[in-house]
């Protein structure tokens, strides 16, 4: 495909960005987007909107990539900036329509386009520890081996399975809460 | 270290509801470089909704033709002036004809992938006001009209029609776009070599052209330097310079009232896909269960054949619905008929048993012979030696028992504490070659993909089963490992057999795929898989086992 992944690390790839390679950049992207998309839209509860809100995340971080110190935190530090993009645009939202009524508030998350369940458990995913959630992302959402989590994130196999186990523990955990 | 299966699955359903947004990426990129080109303020002119469908349909397929680009500020110029479009139309020609239903008896006349006559192209893709995607694909005789998920094509040449309902089949969104992917998936290859055209004035535009070269293609792009719109492309052999294709693509066009109101005719001859494929099926085996219900097979087995040589896309033995008959289908599927070494394969051979894979031998060349698609019908209790030896009467063959010494591996295993079933590697490292990743490509020891975790038990008959040849002299394995066999599924006991899988086999499993050992050259491999990863070996063995010859009636 176009934009062929050679499974670098975030932190090579971070550091051919700041050298002034934008196609490592577009690596990241690709990389990330699933995840990115899937933490705005659990704070904006609207696709189109989710989209928008990744857009401007990725620029952000384009933008300050030359501030960020540890390039191996990329991952954390992006998604840490979508949900400032995602809660200033709800700020925003609110500020201009301040008077949103229930019905339009559930209108809203239906137009989520997640099923009832996948609500929930992106909820929950979102609530794990950003290198959990991380994890996580790059398996179920983006796909990715093991082994290739393992490259992406320079940590080695059994690190990064027994972050997904913790990870299954306690979404098992909570989900089991909710259904008591 | 145990997952949970179920969360597993809920995180994999999470992730395909998230879906893909391939037009992300792209506008990313295309912004950053607009950026840096001009740095005045980002505008978010790309990212809005209105005519954001249209933008992700038109970047998805775009992008591969400006990848090629030199020059990435022309990338993100095209990016951002295509992210606005609304609609896009490809119009011109070609005389090549695509199918996604290819035609089983294939005739010259239907068959040729390339001819001389030049089939005009009439493709719009947009997006309707309730924002589902819409499509629709003229080339030649065959038309594809795209509703949302629903697909249909009809090819007036044949008469027939092919319907998909559900979700597209096809591994990314450009796929959906099967007539315009088709055009512009040539230039994604690589080994492309690319000249620049130059530039030529034409309509009052000043269009610049790049060529792209590869084995004997060569296609050319044209591209408005004014709106950064792709505006022609045309595919040529490379000697004789003779035009394969010519398109020109043209944005922000009307769709034309006669497109979007168009619905296809309706053929007699209509094929089901996709979430209709199972449907018809069942209700072909639903008709068999019927017919039989109102007269009895007096034998007990028959051969029926098809209706008008009807094939189906998803096929499967299947009882009928009360249960009294075996519904099996005797071909492989629309596109293959069976072999006589297929039946026996898919339908007389089982994974365990007198009658297991690898004690089947034919004598002489007989397995490749072909037999008439119909379905084998024969009552649920028959033992199988009359069915089995019903069917290969009707092709002028018997098969005969013949007692033998065999190799078998006996497997024995040393004890160790099994691997999470997660963490055992697969006995081929990941395929890559000249940095492009093999999908699909099956190799001795690369994984089936079944796409779920599997147990010994698994393991060892799929082992058994590929490793089955018809001349019946490949090993197999019998467990004697001593590990605890998986229970097998039981419906009063388990539920569903998703439960089954879910709350049952979770401890038994031990790898995550069933490795592709096949032929003799594989044996070593496997042997060396089963030491390193399980502490499983195998002790050969000469034992007295039966084999079944199948032979011409004497």
């Amino acid at each position: 495909m176009a934009f062929s992944d050679q499974l670098q690390s975030d932190a090579e790839l971070v550091d051919q960005v700041k050298l002034g390679d934008s196609d490592a950049y577009a690596l990241l992207v690709r990389r990330y987007e699933r995840q990115v998309r899937a933490s705005a839209l659990h704070i904006v509860h609207d696709s189109h909107t989710a989209e928008d809100v990744a857009q401007e995340a990725f620029l952000a971080a384009y933008r300050s990539l030359h501030t960020l110190r540890r390039a191996e935190h990329f991952s954390s530090w992006l998604l840490t900036i979508t949900r400032r993009q995602a809660g200033r645009f709800i700020r925003s939202t609110v500020r201009k329509e301040r008077s949103l009524t229930e019905d339009e508030v559930e209108q809203a998350d239906a137009a989520a386009e997640l099923s009832g369940p996948a609500c929930e458990l992106l909820d929950f995913v979102e609530r794990l520890p950003n290198h959990e959630r991380i994890v996580v992302g790059l398996r179920y959402f983006d796909g990715r081996s093991v082994q290739d989590i393992a490259d992406i994130l320079d940590r080695p196999t059994g690190t990064v399975t027994k972050q997904l186990s913790r990870a299954h523990r306690r979404l098992k955990q909570w989900l089991s809460q909710v259904k008591q | 270290m145990t997952f949970d299966e179920s969360i597993d699955e809920q995180l994999e359903r999470l992730g395909r509801e998230l879906g893909d947004s391939p037009g992300l990426p792209r506008r990313v990129m295309a912004a950053i470089e607009n950026e840096q080109r001009s740095r005045p303020t980002l505008t978010m002119a790309i990212a809005r909704r209105r005519g954001a469908a249209v933008a992700v349909i038109v970047a998805s397929v775009c992008v591969l033709l400006w990848w090629q680009l030199p020059s990435k500020s022309l990338y993100g110029r095209m990016v951002e002036a295509l992210a606005e479009a609304k609609t896009l139309h490809v119009s011109g020609w070609t005389r090549s004809i695509d199918r996604t239903w290819p035609i089983e008896e294939r005739s010259p006349a239907t068959n040729q992938v390339e001819d001389d006559e030049r089939h005009p192209v009439d493709i719009w893709y947009w997006t309707d006001p309730q924002g589902r995607r819409r499509g629709y694909e003229r080339v030649g005789p065959v038309v594809v009209v795209r509703h949302g998920n629903d697909f249909r094509e009809f090819q007036a040449d044949t008469a027939l029609t092919h319907i998909r309902r559900g979700k597209p089949d096809g591994r990314n969104r450009l796929s959906e776009f099967n007539r315009l992917a088709a055009y512009l998936t040539a230039l994604e290859r690589p080994g492309l070599t690319q000249v620049e055209l130059g530039f030529r004035l034409e309509g009052g535009r000043r269009l610049r052209g790049l060529r792209h070269v590869e084995g004997d293609r060569m296609v050319d792009v044209w591209i408005d330097e004014g709106s950064n719109l792709p505006v022609r492309l045309v595919r040529m052999g490379k000697d004789s310079a003779e035009r394969k294709m010519e398109v020109s693509f043209t944005v922000n066009a009307p769709v034309p009232q006669r497109i979007a109101n168009y619905h296809p005719p309706t053929s007699d001859d209509v094929r089901l896909s996709g979430e209709g494929g199972n449907a018809s099926w069942r209700r072909h085996v639903r008709r068999i269960g019927e017919r039989l219900g109102n007269s009895p097979l007096n034998a007990g087995v028959a051969i029926l054949p098809r209706d008008s040589g009807r094939t189906f896309s998803n096929q499967w033995s299947m009882l009928t619905p009360k249960g009294d008959y075996w519904v099996r289908p005797l071909d492989r599927d629309q596109y293959e008929p069976l072999t006589l070494g297929g039946f026996i394969r898919l339908h007389a051979a089982t994974r365990d048993g007198e009658r297991r894979h690898g004690t089947w031998r034919f004598v002489g060349k007989s397995r490749d012979l072909q037999i008439p698609r119909a379905d084998l019908i024969h009552r649920a209790n028959m033992p199988w030696r009359e069915w089995v030896g019903y069917s290969l009467k009707q092709f002028g063959f018997e098969f005969v028992d013949q007692v033998e010494s065999r190799t078998v591996w006996v497997a024995q295993y040393d004890g160790r504490e099994l691997k999470p079933w997660q963490e055992v590697n697969p006995p081929v490292p990941y395929i890559v070659e000249g940095g492009v990743e093999k999908i699909g490509v099956v190799k001795p020891g690369v994984g089936m993909g079944i796409g779920r975790p599997v147990t010994l038990q698994d393991l060892f008959s799929s082992f058994n089963r590929l490793m089955g040849d018809l001349d019946a002299e490949n090993p197999w394995i019998i467990d004697e490992t001593g590990l605890p066999p998986a229970p097998t599924y039981d419906s009063s006991l388990h539920g569903t057999l998703e439960d089954f899988h879910h709350q049952v086999l979770g401890p038994y499993f031990v790898a995550s795929d069933i490795p592709w050992f096949a032929g003799k050259e594989a044996l070593e491999l496997a042997r060396k898989w089963y030491a390193s990863e399980f502490g499983i070996t195998f002790k050969e063995e000469l034992r007295q086992v039966t084999v079944h010859v199948v032979r011409p009636i004497r």
